[in-house]
């Protein structure tokens, strides 16, 4: 257990090298400052599109996080040849594949504790504050996306480059996000191929809107049933344990040609 | 090198089919995500520049709007009824609550920064500025909505459905001279181009007739009062409650104490159905048919 973490260790100061979180806080602060100051027909008293664009940011801004660490981290390593260096250590591929994705996830839970915290203490100040145990299981449910996220662009990236490994992840996520959750209601007006397009598409992508707890937490809902929570993460932890799978199978017999030889 | 990483950093034509898809992809992603309904400015007097990026910002404004629908209905957006209800449609509903409920009293002022947005992103959006208008007005704002509804006017002065917020707030405050002349512009401008078949605008202009006909029923003006019920009656012939009013006028029974109650009465009633409630009394309406 000692090899995955030493790598998961390396992920992270290679991320706060790569000033990626900064750019994020910087953007988010940005956005912050002109919601707050926006006229908006005189309404003072709300509070939950404060709430709501920050999630909302917090969402995009960590699966940006996720996919983009996740997908860089072998394809680099092969290309700057710090592959061999690693490989000639006792570290498996095994080692290799779940150490970069420890990193990647642990990296990306981080920085989406600091967003929620950043907009929590923004949505206070408009006199809006969640509950605590939603607030909980809405990160813990985030926390199982990123996990899936991580594990998909990982898995992508052992066969593809970072540029074509990322493009492949992200346009992945726009049908995950934009298509899965519609095809029980988008599936009953068609036939043929186009039916059978659709129900490829829910069945082979991973569901990642039962992870999504935003509605609870902005409209007051109140927390979610804790079988459903215990459900999500148990789906969660299935999928990426998949994933990483599948990763490892695509890196285990990888060859590594020197660069230039 | 490994063939499929060769293939995706080099110039193999595979690497491009394999982008021309997953473009295709994400365009059918991105197009399963915007509103279809969303009115694109295509009339005369739009310029180059204006056609060529007021699809954009029609659809922008159509998606902020949407989401004020989904804040009056507590985050729950329209979704058309399943085909089927699996255990990741069971779960998701778990996770995220669809139930049918209303914002209510000052819960309504969240609705605000979305509709207001989606008329910043199109200031051609008037229905975004006339159900603020509504809503600040229910409120009890009605400074803030005489706001609102100046600004649609100064962004769409040839617009007629302003005028409709316009009336409702002088009759509020119980200005009935300003609310004839609020009223009466409505109805010369009456109405906004391809839109005089459409259900709404009919609506809108029978409301005005029958404001109309209240407030020349106030003043003790009955044959004018009697021209606006008849002109009613032509757009919707099926209401014949009018018929009885414009026998009672003509026979000289002026109720100038009825009218008042009427004008007052701005918010018919008090009781808002949302779209969503009609979509499920039709479904319910063909339920019972298949049955």
């Amino acid at each position: 257990m000692t090899r995955p973490l030493v790598l998961c260790h390396a992920v992270w100061l290679e991320v706060f090298r790569r000033r990626d979180f900064y750019v994020l806080l910087i953007l988010m602060t940005a956005m912050f400052a002109w919601l707050l100051s926006a006229d908006l027909f005189g309404s003072s008293a709300a509070s939950r599109y404060v709430l709501d664009v920050g999630l909302l940011y917090a969402w995009g801004g960590s699966l940006i996080l996720a996919v983009t660490a996740a997908a860089r981290q072998l394809p680099r390593d092969e290309e700057i040849g710090a592959v061999f260096m690693m490989l000639a250590k006792p570290v498996t591929r095994w080692d290799m594949v779940f150490g970069k994705w420890l990193g990647t996830w642990s990296v990306s839970v981080g920085a989406t504790v600091a967003l929620y915290l950043a907009v929590l203490a923004v949505s206070a100040l408009r006199g809006r504050m969640p509950d605590a145990v939603s607030v909980c299981q809405a990160l813990l449910l985030h926390g199982c996306a990123l996990g899936v996220v991580s594990a998909l662009a990982l898995a992508i990236s052992t066969r593809m480059s970072f540029g074509a490994a990322s493009t492949t992840a992200f346009v992945l996520l726009a049908a995950d996000y934009a298509v899965v959750p519609k095809i029980p209601e988008l599936i009953g007006g068609e036939t043929g191929l186009r039916a059978d397009l659709l129900l490829l598409l829910y069945k082979g992508l991973p569901h990642l809107e039962v992870f999504d707890l935003r509605r609870r937490l902005i409209h007051g809902w109140g927390a979610a049933p804790a079988s459903a929570i215990l459900i999500s993460v148990a789906y969660g932890v299935a999928v990426t344990g998949a994933l990483l799978a599948l990763a490892w199978l695509g890196y285990r017999k990888k060859r590594f040609p020197r660069q230039g030889g | 090198m490994d063939g499929w990483t060769r293939w995706s950093e080099r110039g193999d034509p595979r690497a491009g089919w394999a982008a021309v898809v997953l473009f295709a992809g994400a365009a059918f992603a991105l197009s399963c995500r915007l509103d279809p309904e969303a009115v694109i400015g295509t009339g005369a007097g739009v310029s180059g520049v204006e056609r060529a990026l007021g699809g954009a910002r029609s659809l922008l404004s159509a998606g902020l709007y949407e989401r004020a629908d989904q804040y009056f209905h507590k985050g729950v957006p329209h979704r058309r009824r399943a085909a089927y209800r699996d255990f990741f449609v069971r779960l998701r509903e778990l996770v995220s609550p669809d139930a049918h409920l209303h914002a209510e009293g000052a819960e309504m002022a969240e609705v605000m920064p979305w509709l207001s947005l989606a008329a910043r992103a199109d200031e051609r959006n008037v229905e975004a500025y006339n159900v603020a208008a509504y809503w600040l007005l229910k409120m009890g704002d009605d400074r803030e909505s005489e706001r609102v509804v100046a600004e649609a006017v100064s962004k769409n002065p040839r617009d007629y459905r302003p005028m409709v917020e316009l009336a409702r707030i002088r009759l509020f405050r119980g200005e009935f001279i300003s609310a004839a002349s609020a009223i009466d512009r409505g109805i010369a401008l009456w109405p906004v181009p391809d839109t005089e078949e459409s259900e709404s605008a009919r609506h809108d202009l029978s409301w005005f007739l029958d404001m109309r006909a209240s407030l020349y029923e106030f003043q003790g003006r009955g044959s004018e009062a009697v021209a606006c019920l008849r002109r009613g009656l032509s757009l919707f012939p099926a209401r014949t409650n009018s018929l009885g009013r414009i026998a009672r006028i003509e026979s000289g029974e002026l109720d100038p104490a009825g009218a008042e109650r009427q004008l007052r009465n701005v918010f018919g009633g008090g009781k808002t159905v949302c779209a969503r409630e009609e979509d499920e009394a039709d479904h319910e309406h063909e339920h019972e048919h298949e049955h």
